[in-house]
C-alpha cells in the first residue's frame, strides 16, 4: 500500500468531487489552448495574407518598368495624366545632379525625355514626339543595373506600328520629319497605347526641333524593390534633397499602390483583431482562473471533511502530517495534470475546427505550439496544487485524538 | 516493561472537569488489562495518552523504553506504526480500500521495508476472511469489519495493543472472537489494554483498573476477583 494506490482508490470511488474539479480544470485549460490558438491562427493568417501581397507587389514593381515620374513642379498634374506628358519643362542639368547626388539610394535608372504633341508636316498628321537619351550613368553606384532601354542612335527614330503601318515605314527606310532626314531604326509592335503613335528620337534631336535647348519635361525613374509601404514619401524626400521642390515625383504603379495599401490594411485589421482577441481572452482567462481555483479548491476542502475520519484513523496508526498533504496534493495533480491534457485536446480541436470553418485553413502542424501545450501541462497541476494547498494543511494538521473521540 | 504510565494528568481545553488526575500504571509484556468505569470517567483518555495520540499536560508515557512525548510529532507518528496497534469501537476502516488494502494501511506511516502483502493475507486467513480480501469494508458484516481492523492493529507486530469498546457494536459471538485474539495476542507476548464497560469482556482479562472521575479507584488482578 502506498499513497498513490491510496490516492487512485480514493478517485475513484468520489468519482463527482473528482470529475467537477478535472471539469473546471478542462474549461480552463481548454478555454486558454483555445484562444491562444485562435489568435496563434488569426496572427498567422495576416502574416500570410501581408506575404502573399508582398510578392504581388514585386511582381507589379518587376513587371512595370519605369513607374516613377518626376515633373518639373509646376506641371498640373491632370493634364499630364490626360495627356501622359506635360507641357512645362525643366532643365536637363536635373538628371545630373540626381545621378551624381550620393543621397539617391531608392531609385535606378534615370532617363530623362522630352515629349510633345507635335504636327509632321511631311506626313500631315499629329503624333508623340518624344526626345530621349537613354540611361544616366551613376556616379555613385559601384555596379550599376544593365539598363532596360537603349538610346536612339542619332540620325534614326524608333516608331509605334500603328503609325508605322500607317506611314507604310519599314526599319531601315528613311524619312523626313519636320526637314530631319531620320532612319527608321526599330518599329515597336503594338501595345494598344499612345505608343503606337508615338515617334522616338535622340533627346538632343528633339529639343533642336521644338526649339528647347537643355530642356526636359520628364525623368523617368525605377522603383528599386525596396517595397517599403510610404515609398514615395521616402522617393520624394530623397529628390527633393537634391533638387528641393523644383520637382514633383509621382508613381504610376497604382496596382502596386493598391496592393500595398491593402497590406497596411491587412496588417493593422490583424493587430487590430490580435489585440481585440487577446484583451477578450486576458480579462476571461484570470476570472476562469479565479474561478477554477476556487472550485477547485472549495471541492479540496468538501473532500478534506469528508475524509476527517479516514484522516484520523491513517494519523492514528502512524501516517506521517506529510503523506496526509501528499495525498491531498497529488490528488490536485492528477486533476491539474488530466485536466490540461484533456483540455489542451478539446481547446486545440475546437479551435482547429473553428479556424478551418472561418477561412482557408490553416495545416494543424502550423497552428501546434509545443512551448503552449508544455506551459498548459505544467502550469494546471501548479494551479491546482496552489488551490489544494490549504485544504491539504488543513487535513494534515488533523488531531487524530480528536477525530477518535467523536463518536 | 512495554508501557509505563507515570503520574499522568489531562485537562481538555474547553473543559473545566480534569479527564485523567495523575493516573499511573504499568504493563508488562504478555499483560492483558481491563479498563473499566462508567461513562465519562477517562477511559478513552487514558487509552490515547498510552498511544500516543493525546499529550497529557503532567507526567511520562513510555512505550517500549521510549518517552513516547519527547517525541516529534512525525517521530511519534512513525513510533506508533511500529510499536503500538489500535482498534476501535467504530472500527475506522477506510470505506474505499478493500480488506486487503485496509490492513495494507498500516505501513503506510512504516519506515523502512514494511512487510509484505503476504502477512496480511495470513493474518486475514487467521481471522477467517481469507475469502473477502478483495471485498469492501461496506460489504462485511460488524464482526467481519471489527476483525479487518484487528488484523490492520496487528500487521507491523506492535508490542502494544489499544482496544477501545472492540466489542461495543459486535454480539456475542463475535465479541468473544475479538477477545480471544486480544488473548493470544497477550499471550505471544504482547501487551493489550482494553477499555470496555462489559463486564463479561473484562472477565477475560487478567487484571482489571476502574476508573473514577480521571482516577484508579481499584486495581484488582482477575485472582482477586474471583475470590
Ligand atoms: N475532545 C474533548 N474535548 C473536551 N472534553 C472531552 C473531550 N474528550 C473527552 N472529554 C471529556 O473528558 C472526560 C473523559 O472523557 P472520556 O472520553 O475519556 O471518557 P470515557 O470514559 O471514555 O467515556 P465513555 O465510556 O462514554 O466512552 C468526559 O467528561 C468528556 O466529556
Ligand atoms: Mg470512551
Amino acid at each position: 500500500m502506498n499513497v498513490l494506490r491510496l490516492v487512485c482508490r480514493e478517485i475513484w470511488h468520489r468519482k463527482l468531487n473528482f470529475l467537477v474539479s478535472l471539469l473546471a480544470i478542462i474549461v480552463l485549460v481548454g478555454y486558454a489552448v483555445g484562444a491562444l490558438t485562435l489568435i496563434r491562427a488569426q496572427r498567422e493568417r495576416t502574416e500570410q495574407r501581408v506575404a502573399a501581397l508582398d510578392d504581388e507587389i514585386r511582381k507589379i514593381t518587376k513587371s512595370l518598368g519605369f513607374n516613377i515620374n518626376i515633373l518639373p513642379a509646376d506641371q498640373n498634374l491632370a493634364d499630364f495624366h490626360a495627356n501622359d506628358f506635360g507641357e512645362k519643362t525643366m532643365p536637363f542639368e536635373y538628371v545630373q545632379r540626381l545621378a551624381e547626388s550620393p543621397d539617391i539610394v531608392t531609385i535606378n535608372h534615370l532617363r530623362p525625355a522630352l515629349i510633345r504633341k507635335i504636327e509632321w508636316q511631311e506626313q500631315q498628321r499629329q503624333i508623340v514626339l518624344m526626345g530621349v537619351a537613354g540611361v544616366i550613368p551613376w556616379t555613385h553606384r559601384s555596379n550599376p543595373k544593365k539598363p532596360m532601354t537603349e538610346a536612339v542612335p542619332t540620325g534614326t527614330l524608333n516608331i509605334g506600328s500603328v503609325l508605322a503601318e500607317q506611314l507604310q515605314l519599314q526599319e531601315g527606310d528613311t524619312t523626313q520629319l519636320n526637314g530631319l532626314e531620320l532612319k527608321v531604326n526599330k518599329i515597336y509592335p503594338e501595345r494598344g497605347t499612345k505608343d503606337d503613335i508615338t515617334v522616338w528620337i535622340d533627346l538632343q534631336a528633339a529639343q533642336n526641333m521644338l526649339e528647347l535647348p537643355d530642356q526636359i519635361n520628364l525623368i523617368q525613374a525605377l522603383e528599386c524593390n525596396c517595397a517599403s509601404v510610404d515609398r514615395l514619401a521616402e522617393i520624394e524626400g530623397e529628390i527633393s534633397q537634391v533638387l528641393g521642390s523644383d520637382v514633383q515625383v509621382i508613381e504610376l504603379a497604382t496596382k502596386a499602390i493598391a496592393r500595398a495599401r491593402a497590406r497596411v490594411d491587412v496588417q493593422a485589421e490583424g493587430q487590430i483583431t490580435v489585440a481585440r482577441m487577446q484583451d477578450r481572452a486576458t480579462l476571461l482567462l484570470v476570472l476562469l482562473v479565479l474561478a477554477s481555483s476556487i472550485l477547485v479548491g472549495l471541492l479540496a476542502l468538501l473532500n478534506v471533511w469528508e475524509r476527517q475520519q479516514e484522516i484520523g484513523i491513517l494519523r492514528a496508526i502512524g501516517t506521517s502530517t506529510g503523506s496526509i498533504m501528499w495525498m491531498f496534493l497529488l490528488k490536485a495533480l492528477f486533476v491539474g495534470l488530466i485536466g490540461a491534457i484533456i483540455g489542451y485536446l478539446i481547446g486545440f480541436g475546437i479551435a482547429v475546427r473553428l479556424d478551418e470553418q472561418s477561412a482557408n485553413g490553416l495545416i494543424v502542424e502550423s497552428l501546434f505550439d509545443f512551448r503552449m501545450m508544455v506551459f498548459a501541462i505544467l502550469l494546471a497541476p501548479i494551479i491546482t496544487i496552489i488551490a489544494s494547498w490549504v485544504p491539504a494543511v488543513f487535513a494534515s494538521n488533523q488531531d487524530p485524538a480528536t477525530v477518535l473521540s467523536m463518536e | 516493561m512495554v508501557a509505563e504510565v507515570h503520574g499522568v494528568s489531562k485537562t481538555y481545553r474547553d473543559h473545566s472537569v480534569a479527564a485523567l488526575r495523575d493516573v499511573s500504571l504499568q504493563l508488562d509484556s504478555g499483560q492483558f488489562v481491563a479498563v473499566c468505569g462508567p461513562s465519562g470517567c477517562g477511559k478513552s483518555t487514558l487509552l490515547l495518552t498510552l498511544g500516543g495520540l493525546l499529550r497529557p499536560d503532567t507526567g511520562r508515557v513510555v512505550v517500549n523504553e521510549t518517552d513516547v512525548y519527547g517525541l516529534s510529532p512525525n517521530e511519534r507518528a512513525a513510533f506508533r506504526a511500529k510499536w503500538i496497534g489500535f482498534v476501535f469501537q467504530q472500527f475506522h476502516l477506510v470505506p474505499y480500500l478493500n480488506v486487503l488494502e485496509n490492513v495494507l494501511a498500516a505501513e503506510l506511516g512504516m519506515r523502512g521495508s514494511p512487510p509484505t502483502p503476504d502477512r496480511a493475507a495470513t493474518l486475514l486467513e487467521q481471522f477467517g476472511l481469507a475469502d473477502r480480501l478483495q471485498h469492501r469494508p461496506g460489504q462485511l458484516s460488524t464482526g467481519e469489519r471489527q476483525r479487518v481492523a484487528m488484523a490492520r492493529a496487528l500487521l507491523n507486530e506492535p508490542c502494544l495493543l489499544l482496544a477501545d469498546e472492540p466489542t461495543g457494536n459486535l454480539d456475542e459471538e463475535n465479541a468473544d472472537r475479538v477477545l480471544d485474539e486480544l488473548s493470544n495476542f497477550a499471550d505471544r507476548g504482547g501487551a493489550v489494554m482494553l477499555v470496555t464497560h462489559d463486564p463479561r469482556a473484562a472477565s477475560r482479562a487478567q487484571q482489571q483498573i476502574n476508573l473514577l472521575e480521571g482516577q484508579i479507584a481499584s486495581d484488582l488482578t482477575t485472582a482477586t476477583r474471583l475470590e
